[in-house]
C-alpha cells in the first residue's frame, strides 16, 4: 500500500511555499542573466535591488535597459504565464475530477485564438489583439456555461465538459476560415506565430494587467482550496458535507478561465503546461489541493521560464513556445507515465 | 470515542419525518412517508430496486426538494436552513467508491470536518477529530495510505470515519455493506450500532432483511414510493410482507444459536425451498 513518500512529506512541510517561492525568484535572475549581452547573476540582482528600492542606478544603462526593459518583462511574463496556466490547469482538473482535463476544456484557448485572429484580420496590432484574445477567451467560457447550464441532466460535469469541446471545435473551424481569408501575406504569418506562442516583444505595459489577474485568481483559488478538496467526491457526497457544488464550481471556473485568458492573450497557444504540470505536481503530492496549488504554481512558473530560455537562446530564431512545451513536456510525462506508481495518478 | 455533537441534541427525536411527499424536479417518486429516529436509534429502511430509498435518503439531506409535508433535522426545518448548517446536524455515508485522484485516508475524513473552518484551514481540533474517528473505528494504520487503493470495506470504514469526524446527530447510510465480503459486512454492521450508542441517530438503507433483523431497533419496508410497514424487526419482517415486497417466496425461521453464554433465539429469513428434497432443518 502506498504511503507517503518522503518527498511528499517535504512538501508538506509549512516552509515548502517559501522554499518554492525562493526556487522560482532565483530561476528568474539566472534566465534575466542569460542570453547574447551577458551579466552576472550578482549583477542582475544588483540592478534588480537598486530598481525595486527605487534607489539611483550605478551600473551600466544598457544593463538596466536590458533588465527591466527586455529580459526582465519577459522572464516575468513567463513566470505568470507558467503559473496561471498551471494552477488553472490544477483547478480545472479537480473541479471536472478528470487528469486528461486541460485549460482549455471549455474553450477558453479556441475563443481566445478567435479573438486574437478577428483582431490580427482587421489589421489591429498590440493591445488590439490582447484585449480580442481576452475577450474571445473569457465570453467563450460564458457561452459554454450558459448552454451547458440549460441541459437538464444527471451529470452537470460531464454535460459541461461536452459542450465545451463541441463548442472548442467550432470555434476551432471559425479560426480556420479566418485564416483562409486572411491576407497570405501579411496576415497570415501572424497569424500562425500567435497560435504557436511566444512572449517575444512582450512589454513591461502588459504586466500590469497579467500580473494583477494572475495574482488576484491564484489568490481566490487559495482561498478556496479547502472547498475545492471537497468537489473531488461526488457531488452528492460534497452537498452533504455542506459545499454548495454549482456555486463553487462556478466560482473556480470563473477564476480559472480569467487567469487562463490573460495569459493566453499575453503569450498565445501555450499547450501542455495546464495539462502536464498539474499532473507531475499531483503525482509529487497527491491530489489534495491545499499542497497541489503551491506546488502546481512554482513548477508550472520554472517550467515556462525554462521553456522560454530554450525558445530564445537554442537557435538563432526564436522557437515557438508551444512548440518547445510538446516537444519537451511529452517525454517528460511520458517518462513519469511510465515510471509512476500505481494508482498515483 | 464518545459520539459527540455540539448541535442540538437535546431534541429527542433528532430526525422526524412527517407525511412527506418526495422526489425529483418534475417527477414525484412517493408520498406519505412517515418516520423518526430518536437518539441511539437504528432505523432500517429496505425495499426492493427502484422503490425510492435512495430517493427519500435524497431529499431528508436536503439534496432535493420537498415536495409536501415536513422533514425536521436536528431542529431545522429542511428548505429553510442552509447547506452549510444542514452538515452539522446530519452526514452521509454512501456506497463506496474510488476517488479518480489519490487523496490520503486522512484527507477523505477530513472532509466532514469542512463546515466547522468554514473559509479559513483546519484547526488543530479538526485534525484531533479525525485521529479519533479513525481509532475508534480501529483503522489509525490507514491514516496515510490513498484512499482508492483500500479494498471496499476498509474504504467503507473509511466513509463512516467521515461521518464520526462531522459529528451531526443524524447519520445516513444508503447500502453502506452492498458488494462487500461476509466478514467487512459484518465489521460494517457493528460500526452502524456503534455510532447508534455513542448517541448518533441512524437511518440506514439495506437490501438484507437479516441484517435488519439483527442490527435495527426499526425497520421501515418501502414500496412504490410509500410506506408498506414500519414497527420493530420482528413484527415488521414478516415472511408474508417479505414475499410481497420482492415478490419472491420467503420464510422467517426462527433460528437457536448455542454458544458460550448460553442460547439465545434469532429470526432469519431463508427462501422458501422450491426443491423440497433439499430442505434445509434449522432446528439445532
Amino acid at each position: 500500500m502506498l504511503r507517503q513518500s518522503r518527498l511528499q512529506r517535504t512538501l508538506a512541510h509549512p516552509w515548502s511555499g517559501l522554499g518554492l517561492a525562493l526556487a522560482v525568484v532565483l530561476l528568474a535572475v539566472l534566465a534575466i542573466a542569460w542570453g547574447p549581452y551577458p551579466m552576472s547573476a550578482l549583477e542582475v540582482w544588483q540592478v534588480l535591488a537598486t530598481g525595486m528600492l527605487g534607489l539611483p542606478q550605478s551600473a551600466d544603462p544598457l544593463q538596466v535597459a536590458v533588465v527591466f526593459e527586455l529580459r526582465g518583462p519577459r522572464v516575468l511574463a513567463a513566470v505568470f504565464v507558467g503559473a496561471a496556466l498551471a494552477s488553472a490547469g490544477a483547478a480545472y482538473q479537480s473541479v471536472f475530477r478528470n487528469p486528461l482535463v486541460s485549460p482549455d476544456i471549455l474553450g477558453v484557448a479556441a475563443g481566445a485564438a478567435l479573438g486574437a485572429m478577428l483582431a490580427l484580420l482587421f489589421g489591429w496590432a498590440g493591445t488590439g489583439i490582447q484585449v480580442m484574445a481576452f475577450m474571445g477567451g473569457v465570453s467563450a467560457v460564458v457561452l459554454v456555461y450558459a448552454v451547458a447550464a440549460r441541459v437538464r441532466s444527471a451529470d452537470p460535469v460531464l454535460v459541461l465538459v461536452l459542450v465545451g469541446v463541441v463548442l472548442a471545435s467550432l470555434f476551432g473551424a471559425a479560426v480556420a476560415l479566418v485564416k483562409t481569408i486572411a491576407d497570405p501575406q501579411q496576415q497570415l504569418p501572424a497569424m500562425t506565430f500567435w497560435l504557436l506562442g511566444s512572449l517575444t516583444g512582450v512589454e513591461a505595459s502588459q504586466l500590469w494587467w497579467l500580473g494583477p489577474a494572475v495574482i488576484a485568481c491564484t489568490a481566490i483559488l487559495w482561498v478556496l482550496r479547502w472547498k475545492m478538496n471537497v468537489l473531488l467526491l461526488a457531488d452528492s457526497e460534497a452537498q452533504s458535507l455542506g459545499v454548495s457544488t454549482h456555486q463553487l464550481r462556478l466560482g473556480v471556473i470563473a477564476c480559472a478561465t480569467m487567469m487562463t485568458a490573460a495569459a493566453v492573450a499575453t503569450a498565445g497557444i501555450v499547450g501542455w503546461v495546464g495539462l502536464v504540470v498539474p499532473h507531475m505536481a499531483r503525482v509529487m503530492v497527491g491530489a489534495s489541493l491545499p499542497r497541489l496549488l503551491p506546488l502546481a504554481l512554482a513548477l508550472g512558473a520554472a517550467f515556462l521560464l525554462i521553456v522560454d530560455l530554450l525558445a530564445r537562446s537554442l537557435t538563432a530564431v526564436e522557437i515557438p513556445l508551444g512548440v518547445l512545451t510538446a516537444v519537451i513536456g511529452t517525454p517528460l510525462f511520458l517518462w513519469q507515465l511510465l515510471s509512476q506508481r500505481r494508482g498515483a495518478v | 470515542m464518545p459520539y459527540q455533537t455540539d448541535a442540538v441534541s437535546a431534541h429527542d427525536w433528532p430526525l422526524l419525518v412527517h407525511d412527506l411527499a418526495y422526489g425529483y424536479p418534475g417527477r414525484r417518486i412517493g408520498h406519505d412517508v412517515c418516520l423518526s429516529v430518536a437518539t441511539g436509534e437504528v432505523v432500517a429502511v429496505l425495499g426492493p430496486n427502484g422503490c425510492g430509498k435512495s430517493t427519500l435518503f435524497q431529499t431528508i439531506l436536503g439534496l432535493l426538494p420537498v415536495y409536501a409535508g415536513e422533514v425536521r433535522v436536528g431542529g431545522h426545518v429542511l428548505g429553510q436552513v442552509s447547506r452549510a448548517e444542514l452538515a452539522r446536524v446530519i452526514s452521509y455515508v454512501p456506497q463506496a467508491q474510488p476517488l479518480a485522484f489519490s487523496l490520503a485516508v486522512r484527507e477523505v475524513v477530513l472532509m466532514g470536518r469542512t463546515q466547522r473552518w468554514g473559509w479559513g484551514a483546519p484547526q488543530a481540533a479538526d485534525l484531533l477529530a479525525v485521529d479519533d474517528a479513525l481509532a475508534s473505528l480501529g483503522i489509525s494504520a490507514l491514516a496515510d495510505t490513498v484512499f482508492s487503493e483500500l479494498s471496499g470495506g476498509e474504504r467503507q470504514l473509511v466513509l463512516i470515519a467521515r461521518a464520526l469526524a462531522q459529528a451531526a446527530p443524524v447519520v445516513v447510510l444508503d447500502e453502506p455493506t452492498a458488494s462487500l465480503d461476509f466478514g467487512h459486512q459484518l465489521r460494517v454492521l457493528s460500526r452502524i450500532r456503534q455510532l447508534a450508542k455513542g448517541g448518533a441517530s441512524v437511518l440506514w438503507a439495506t437490501h438484507d432483511p437479516d441484517h435488519a433483523l439483527a442490527y435495527a431497533d426499526r425497520v421501515l419496508l418501502l414500496k412504490d414510493g410509500g410506506v408498506m410497514a414500519y414497527g420493530a424487526p420482528a413484527t415488521v419482517l414478516t415472511a408474508d410482507r417479505l414475499s410481497a415486497l420482492y415478490g419472491v417466496a420467503v420464510s422467517v425461521a426462527q433460528a437457536t444459536v448455542i454458544d458460550v453464554n448460553g442460547s439465545s433465539q434469532s429470526a432469519v429469513c431463508v427462501p422458501t425451498a422450491v426443491d423440497t428434497t433439499r430442505s434445509v432443518d434449522l432446528t439445532p
